[in-house]
């Protein structure tokens, strides 16, 4: 709620948050290492072969009156 | 050049490249693994069909972050809740891949993220983790700066003070003084 527990004050804090900063990171990059399923590059594959093309701002009125 | 790459054959790649930070962005929000790819899934289908609303130039991360955490709570926390959790279930499995083994020391902290209310621990992991600023995440979150600040920053303590406790004997008994310090000023 206050301003104050914005402040991390002793050196003790720091050392604290640091190690926890560390510890986010890995967690983070532990999640991101892991290799992408295959049933997303699939999706996006199938996404991308059944949209058709994005109109061109000159052509989205047309399509839309169809 | 007159082959160039399609406008959307670009924004397929990248997406693709986006996709460890949406499926951690899944977990941080949904506390499990397979919950979690289905949330990456509909954020990927409703991503492609927007893209023309997708603004070049601007943090594609934080658009599909918006689209992912919009997407969770319209569908995914309802069903939450209509089959909660029993005590302690969620806490168990969140960030924990049943199929792989992470870092053990690693699982205090994910047993403390768990702990910690949900607002409080997205706003932490998407600050503290995957290094969006707190601008971003505000606007990810769809509230004010302000409440973003005090949500990671109590998150933060909370999770100081369980890691204090853990890392007494890496760190030194003087830690305890702080998961101490900690208690009066939390308003749970």
């Amino acid at each position: 709620m206050t301003e104050k527990e914005e402040v991390v004050g002793t050196p003790l804090d720091k050392t604290l948050q640091a190690h926890l900063g560390r510890q986010l990171r890995r967690l983070f990059n532990e999640t991101a290492a892991e290799p992408v399923p295959d049933r997303f590059v699939d999706l996006l594959e199938r996404l991308d072969s059944e949209s058709p093309r994005p109109p061109l701002p000159g052509q989205a009125r047309a399509q839309e009156a169809l | 050049m007159g082959d160039a790459k399609r406008p959307d054959a670009d924004f397929k790649s990248a997406l693709l490249a986006e996709i460890p930070q949406l499926r951690f962005f899944a977990l941080s929000l949904s506390g499990h693994h397979d919950r979690a790819d289905d949330l990456v899934q509909d954020t990927l289908i409703k991503a492609w069909a927007a893209q023309q609303r997708f603004t070049p130039g601007s943090s594609l991360r934080a658009w599909l972050f918006t689209i992912m955490r919009n997407t969770f709570y319209s569908n995914y926390r309802k069903a939450r809740r209509e089959a909660p959790d029993r005590d302690g279930d969620s806490a168990a499995r969140l960030f924990v891949n049943p199929e792989q083994t992470g870092h053990l020391d690693l699982d205090d902290l994910k047993t403390a993220l768990a702990k910690l209310p949900e607002d409080q621990r997205v706003a932490l992991l998407l600050v503290g983790a995957t290094g969006l600023s707190y601008e971003e995440a505000a606007q990810i979150c769809g509230c004010a700066l302000g409440t973003i600040k005090s949500r990671v920053n109590r998150a933060r303590r909370k999770l100081m003070a369980h890691l204090a406790i853990e890392s007494v004997g890496e760190f030194g008994a003087e830690f305890l003084a702080i998961g101490g310090s900690l208690a009066p000023g939390e308003a749970a």
